[in-house]
């Protein structure tokens, strides 16, 4: 016993004089979360390690003589820890900023970005949250290189339109796919989700998705990455993944924002005063003494609010992981008749039963009900009723009861007393089973079955009572459009010798959706509180329509990297689409990409110029089938148009195109990226997508009984160059300072177009009967501007002049004196952000611009028209009276104060501009070290959007970003009264707990 | 383990190609092929009723072609604001004027839809589809087209009576190649070819037309009055008196007593267009009723009385007197198409007035001499009128009665667009001094139609 006793005397007298003691301590991320297998190693001393476990804890010998430890994380900047006396240390880790470690979410799976062969842009959980979007498309403006954005329209719930690397369909939907956890969304291709009543554009169908629960989302942009999503990948594909909670923590995040704010700009219109002025000055007519006036467009403008709150709960443990999350938002827009109240709830769940075994479900369920503004391009509209409305018109009576004003209706009224709303719902997600088969070779085997949905909902009820429409009249159409999917996939992966990794993906997924409306409508009723259709004395419309599509994959992928240094892909898919021809059901889709890691090269060894060099390049084919669900099939329809004395009929209404198919597009893309002196990332991309078998509507003649028939005819270049970089100018425990942004090139050129209308120069070219002033033509661009050149006033006669064909000034231009004038897709695009910080304190901003385009403000051929009873723009006052004077407007006695306002590029202008988008600051309270420690974060901030626009020198429009055709291919940047974007001043408070 | 994975596997590849091919084989459920628009009788019958559907559009009978026939003539003065019916209005029409091309369009959409009728019906696969049902299922289409060609020569082509049916006509369509995405260019033929085959057109359709088909379908009556407007117009006289005295023999279709037969099924009519409160032409360019009713009515009120027809109207005329209104901005608008609010009114094509006024005029021309018949019919309606008959001596020559037939003629189809074509044929000006043979008399073929086929010969002038 003595012995025992003084033994461990002396051996732990030798531990002390041999030096090893025992240091612990946790290793977090500066969220508090812990990082779970990082590396703690002794500086100098090999053969003392150890890792963290699931708390982030780690516990290790080390010897005496060890002053300091190495602590590491992949995608978090190495650690040196200074050993002192303590034996507790809690070490917190930075964010590495290095590009090439980030972890990127393809197609099927997840690589990181240094064995990334393909091009993709990825935001993160700050990017996606920094803008108090409505919707995931408005994130990505200015923040993924190639991506080009335009908000249609400010009206709240109008669709965004997305280009992804140029135009990609003239005829076709051109919108990429959205995926959201695996599940493509649907996204209105089988049938209108909202009728004419809404806004100027059609509803954004991803309103639903709640900001809040969006973990990362990623843009694929070339063939090598899109080619797994086959025929629809010829637009790209936008991956959004939602939070899943991690394990080892259990967090409760609460966020709240209010906001105020108001438009960007607005047309100065005249008074009543300045509005006789200018018609006594044309007409001689005498303006009345003292007239009436009613400011419309103060009294159709409000402050705009928005209030969010989100409460969500995620976290886990070894085998658990949840993210359950709750969000409202009530947003008011600056004009009425357009608010939104949004409801979601998610709940993402995964549990591992056993070491092999996995399952999972992702719940989401929205709604969303607004009352929507009626179409811009109409009488209806509040703020283009405002601007067509005279200012001498009053919306009230004496008695103080809303007056009939005409044919510009009172939407004082309408919106007061009608009711127009709109209710959407959303309940998507998906569940998972992934078994892991460990130790198959040197590998393993993953498979996965995934079954997923997507119901969409919506509801629009219109009721106007008597004083509106005399009767009253009610309308009511409900739809619904309810996907779901299997997706069974088997993935072999297995490192080769000591160097390489292998891996092997098959895959097969069914997808069909079904489409299914309802309206009824009708009139005369017998009192205003009768609310629905079912008291209409005289039914109008009584229809339920009802389309389905299906979709049939199989898919494979095989990736091979050796070394760290080559790394080669391949991947191909066979898609059987129920919305081709019987002669072209099936499609096949393949692409083939290549990366060389050179900085992992021995020659690369010795430099320090580059800490991350890689080349890629990759070549493959890509499809689009967004046509109608039955566009290939010869049809007779239905319905009232058919009928004839009460006997049902039916007529040809469909020419059979058994051939008809996918567009294709061939894309190449070559790509580097490198980070140079630990300060810049840089990546660049080279790409060109030639697009064929584009879908056109061929005209044929009239006298067939049909006037056009779709065929796969057409072919479309689009070429760019996508830059990406960083500076990551400062960053250490104190500052951060660091700048970034994207820019992009690209050309649009459509090189064949066959059977197409002619003009009478000889150029072929395609134009949408909904525009007057833009055309596709081949040898040119999808969207160019056709018009009649305007030349300005004439200071020596006061006429307003136009160019002739030829050039020559005249003051009556015919329909023979247009031409090409430009384009309304901008030469370059891109976006800048910066962020600097001091300890808890951070400024944060994003601009993004345009540049090059052309936008058409087609509403100005009323307002500066000083010939028509409509409203006028202030500029009219600008007038010539004498020789030698520079004008706006022209002269009293002009020939052309009829024509002055004719389509021309009078309404033409530079739509290029550099804005704002965000600027954000905020401070993030130091809560540990004032020892609350049951707050992990704790931020306030303030926000402000859109505060800066900067436009063309002569853009006298309200807002440059403006396309009233939303996401028709064909009309780009024209704009008829458009809601302009909004400026939003937000406080909030972020807190977790 | 090895045989757990081999299992696995192929469990996996079976529910790998579980996805059946025919779930992709979907089909439109508010459209049908055409295999299914005739599967059987019944589909049958009702892409024949979807024909008729197609003729009752606003710009084949739905009354823009018809205000055409009257405006730019002398019965109507237009005063709308249509800009492409003012170029018409001020002869000063171009080649991609739009009310013509959608008149061009929706013709021929009809035809279309005739063609499908007359191709398709001998094969239909059902026992119960009688072939008596089957001919004249085919007879009516066949009415159809012949009527629907016969409109678009009318408007397109200068009138037979010019050169003897010399100059280009339209393209005459007899198939629905279409139908299966076929689109053969074709020439157009002449007018004296397009009355051929109109003429072969209704001389098939006798046959198998039933004698009654409830006044709003094609009937015998309805063919053979036709034709005999169609031997009228060509100058064949002693056919056309023949024709309408065969419909007049049928013991169907009687004069009206009075004017209040408009818009209801009696005797007097022949052919109408039926219209009903969901079922009609009006749209927001017009309609029988919008054009023919003052604006304050809630019409379009483009379409009052011409001073010329009003002064060409005598004292005492009950269809001045009962058929008129005077409108708020003073005009003389008629009272033939009341319904504003529901647009129910049928729109009138054959009359028994018509019938009998071809053939007095028929009959007058045919013997070049004072035909007692004619004065009588004359009288007939000058009777219903309200005014004095006539005696043979009243008249000169043959001459004075043809002109004496016309003016009642004028009078009693007014606003039902038959005064165009009545000057046209006998060679008599219209608006704007226009003459048979002159560029702007005829409608230019739609510019969209030539840019199809550079070899389609454009009418001259435009």
């Amino acid at each position: 016993m003595k012995n025992v006793l003084l033994l461990f005397l002396a051996m732990s007298v030798s531990v002390v004089l041999y030096g090893q003691r025992t240091v612990s301590g946790t290793v977090t991320n500066v969220d508090g979360e812990p990082l779970i297998g990082a590396n703690v190693t002794v500086v100098g001393e090999d053969g003392y390690g150890t890792i963290t476990d699931f708390d982030g804890f780690f516990e290790l010998q080390v010897p005496e003589s060890a002053e300091m430890l190495d602590v590491s994380y992949i995608g978090y900047q190495a650690l040196r820890l200074e050993l002192g006396e303590s034996n507790e240390y809690d070490v917190t880790l930075e964010e590495s900023g290095v590009v090439m470690d980030e972890v990127v979410v393809v197609a099927y799976g997840e690589q990181t970005r240094r064995s990334l062969v393909s091009s993709v842009s990825t935001l993160d959980d700050k990017a996606v949250n920094n803008i108090p979007a409505v919707s995931p498309q408005e994130v990505l403006q200015g923040q993924a290189s190639g991506v080009q954005i335009v908000q249609s329209s400010g009206v709240l719930g109008a669709a965004t339109n997305i280009r992804i690397r140029g135009v990609a369909s003239l005829s076709a939907g051109g919108q990429p796919l959205f995926v959201v956890d695996g599940v493509p969304l649907n996204d209105g291709s089988s049938g209108d989700y909202s009728n004419d009543f809404g806004g100027a554009t059609t509803l954004n169908p991803l309103m639903n998705i709640s900001m809040e629960d969006i973990e990362s989302m990623s843009v694929l942009k070339d063939a090598a990455a899109t080619s797994l999503y086959g025929s629809r990948g010829s637009n790209g594909v936008v991956l959004i993944n939602t939070k899943q909670g991690k394990a080892g923590q259990n967090n409760v995040t609460f966020n709240t924002s209010y906001g105020v704010g108001g438009p960007t700009d607005l047309y100065d219109m005249t008074n009543s005063e300045e509005y006789y002025e200018i018609s006594e000055r044309y007409t001689g007519d005498p303006a009345p003494e003292d007239p009436n006036f009613f400011d419309w467009q103060d009294a159709v403008t409000q402050q705009a609010q928005a209030f969010k709150a989100n409460l969500g709960f995620d976290g886990g443990d070894d085998k658990t992981r949840y993210y359950i999350g709750g969000a409202y938002t009530d947003d008011q827009n600056y004009i009425f008749g357009n608010d939104m109240e949004k409801y979601t709830g998610k709940m993402n769940l995964s549990h591992q039963v056993n070491d092999n075994f996995k399952i999972g479900a992702n719940l989401s369920i929205s709604r969303v009900t607004m009352d929507r503004i009626n179409q811009e391009n109409s009488t209806f509209a509040p703020l283009t009723s405002s601007y067509l409305q005279p200012p001498f018109v009053d919306a009230f009576n004496e008695d103080g009861s809303y007056a009939r004003t005409g044919f510009i209706a009172n939407v004082l009224a309408i919106n007061d007393i009608g009711l127009s709303e709109f209710i959407t719902r959303r309940t998507f997600g998906n569940a998972f089973l992934n078994y892991t088969i460990p130790n198959v070779g040197a590998g393993s085997i993953q498979i996965r079955s995934d079954w997923g949905i997507d119901e969409f909902q919506t509801e629009e009820t219109i009721r106007w009572p008597e004083e509106i429409s005399p009767g009253g009249y009610g309308y009511r159409r409900v739809i619904r459009d309810d996907k779901w999917l299997t997706t069974n996939t088997i993935n072999y992966s297995s490192p080769i010798g000591e160097r390489s990794n292998f891996s092997i993906l098959f895959g097969q997924s069914f997808e069909t959706a079904l489409f299914q409306g309802t309206t009824v409508e009708g009139s005369g009723f017998a009192a205003d509180p009768l609310r629905n259709v079912a008291s209409a004395a005289n039914p109008s419309i009584t229809s339920a329509t009802r389309t389905e599509w299906a979709l049939a994959s199989f898919f494979g992928r095989a990736q091979y990297d050796f070394d760290d240094r080559f790394f080669v892909e391949a991947s191909i898919r066979r898609d059987g689409s129920s919305r081709f021809g019987p002669n072209n059901r099936w499609g096949n889709f393949w692409a083939v990409g290549a990366g060389w890691n050179l900085i992992n090269e021995s020659f690369m060894q010795n430099q320090t110029f580059f800490n991350e060099l890689k080349f890629r390049a990759s070549y493959g084919l890509t499809g689009n089938e967004r046509v109608g669900n039955f566009q290939s099939l010869g049809l007779f329809g239905a319905g009232t148009v058919s009928d004839y004395n009460g006997q049902p009929g039916l007529r040809p209404i469909q020419p059979a195109n058994p051939d008809l198919k996918w567009e294709q597009t061939a894309q190449v893309d070559f790509g580097v990226n490198m980070r140079i002196k630990n300060f810049l990332d840089l990546g660049i991309s080279v790409w060109q997508k030639n697009t064929s078998d584009l879908l056109l509507d061929i005209t044929v003649p009239e006298s067939t009984g049909f006037s056009s028939i779709t065929r796969n005819a057409g072919e479309m270049l689009n070429r760019g160059i996508d830059i990406d970089y960083g500076f990551d100018i400062l960053r250490n425990s104190d500052w951060i300072f660091s700048l970034g942004g994207n820019i992009s090139f690209f050309q649009n050129e459509i090189t064949e177009l066959p059977d197409a209308t002619v003009d009478s120069d000889g150029n072929q070219f395609i134009q949408d009967p909904g525009t007057a002033s833009q055309r596709a033509v081949l040898g040119r661009s999808a969207n160019e501007f056709f018009l009649i050149r305007y030349n300005g006033i004439n200071s020596e006669t006061g006429d307003a002049e136009w160019l002739t064909k030829d050039g020559e000034a005249t003051t009556s231009p015919v329909q023979g004196d247009r031409v090409f004038v430009g384009s309304a897709i901008p030469d370059f695009i891109g976006g800048v952000n910066f962020n600097v910080g001091y300890k808890g304190l951070n400024l944060s901003g994003l601009f993004n611009y345009t540049y090059g385009n052309l936008v058409m403000l087609d509403g100005l051929r009323f307002t500066e028209n000083p010939a028509s009873g409509f409203n006028r723009s202030t500029r009219l006052l600008d007038a010539w009276e004498q020789p030698g004077d520079d004008a706006f407007a022209p002269g009293a006695e002009s020939s052309t104060v009829g024509t002055f306002a004719q389509r021309s590029t009078n309404q033409l202008m530079d739509g290029s501009f550099l804005r704002l988008r965000t600027l954000t600051l905020s401070y993030n309270l130091p809560v540990q070290s004032l020892g609350i420690d049951w707050i992990k974060n704790l931020s306030v901030y303030a926000r402000g959007n859109n505060l800066l626009t900067i436009t063309a020198s002569d853009f006298r429009g309200q807002d440059p970003e403006v396309s009233d055709s939303g996401v028709n291919n064909l009309i780009q940047g024209e704009s008829f009264f458009v809601v302009p974007q909004r400026k939003m001043y937000t406080f909030g408070i972020n807190v977790t707990f | 383990m090895k045989l757990n994975i081999k299992l696995f596997f192929v469990a996996f590849l079976a529910f790998i190609f579980w996805a059946c091919e025919e779930d992709l084989e979907l089909q439109p459920e508010q459209d049908l092929s055409p295999e299914a628009a005739f599967a059987n009788e019944a589909a049958a019958n009702a892409s024949l009723t979807g024909a008729y559907g197609r003729i009752l559009d606003l710009d084949v009978f739905g009354a823009m072609p018809q205000i055409i026939g009257d405006f730019q003539a002398d019965n109507v003065e237009f005063i709308g604001s249509f800009p492409t019916l003012q170029d018409i209005n001020n002869s000063s029409v171009i080649a991609d004027n739009g009310t013509i091309r959608t008149i061009f369009r929706d013709h021929y959409r009809a035809i279309l839809a005739a063609n499908a009728v007359i191709q398709n019906v001998p094969n239909v696969n059902d026992l119960g589809f009688s072939e008596e049902e089957r001919a004249q299922a085919i007879a009516e289409a066949k009415f159809i087209r012949a009527i629907v060609h016969f409109s678009l020569v009318n408007l397109f082509a200068q009138p037979y009576t010019l050169d003897n049916g010399a100059s280009p006509g339209i393209t005459l369509r007899l198939e629905g190649a279409a139908l299966i995405g076929d689109f053969p260019p074709k020439d157009r033929s002449s007018v004296s070819e397009v009355y051929d085959q109109i003429e072969q057109d209704l001389l098939d359709a006798v046959q198998d037309l039933p004698e009654v088909n409830g006044r709003v379908r094609a009937s015998t009556g309805a063919a053979n009055a036709l034709l005999s407007r169609l031997y009228l117009y060509k100058g064949d006289n002693t056919n056309a008196a023949d024709y309408a005295q065969r419909v007049l023999d049928e013991g169907n279709y009687e004069l009206a007593g009075d004017y209040t037969f408009y818009n209801a099924l009696t005797p007097e009519t022949v052919f109408d267009i039926a219209m009903s409160s969901i079922d009609n032409s009006r749209t927001g360019s017009g309609g029988w009723a919008s054009f023919y009713n003052p604006a304050e009515d809630g019409a379009r009120g483009d379409c009052p009385f011409a001073q010329d027809l009003i002064d060409a109207h005598e004292d005492g005329d009950r269809r001045f007197d009962n058929l008129t209104q005077v409108g708020d901005n003073g005009r003389i608008y008629t009272t033939k198409f009341p319904d504003v609010v529901t647009n129910a009114d049928n729109a009138p094509i054959i009359r028994t007035t018509e019938v009998y006024l071809n053939r007095a005029e028929a009959l007058v021309k045919a013997s070049n001499s004072i035909q007692q018949e004619a004065i009588d019919i004359v009288n007939m309606l000058r009777d219903r009128a309200g005014l004095e008959a006539f005696s043979a001596s009243d008249f000169a020559s043959a001459d004075e009665l043809i002109a004496t037939i016309l003016d009642e003629r004028r009078k009693e189809l007014a606003f039902e667009g038959h005064r165009r074509m009545d000057l046209l044929r006998n060679g008599e000006s219209i608006i704007n001094g226009l003459m048979p043979g002159d560029d702007q008399t005829v409608m230019p073929i739609p510019i969209i139609e030539i840019d199809q086929n550079s070899s389609l010969p454009q009418n001259p002038g435009y």
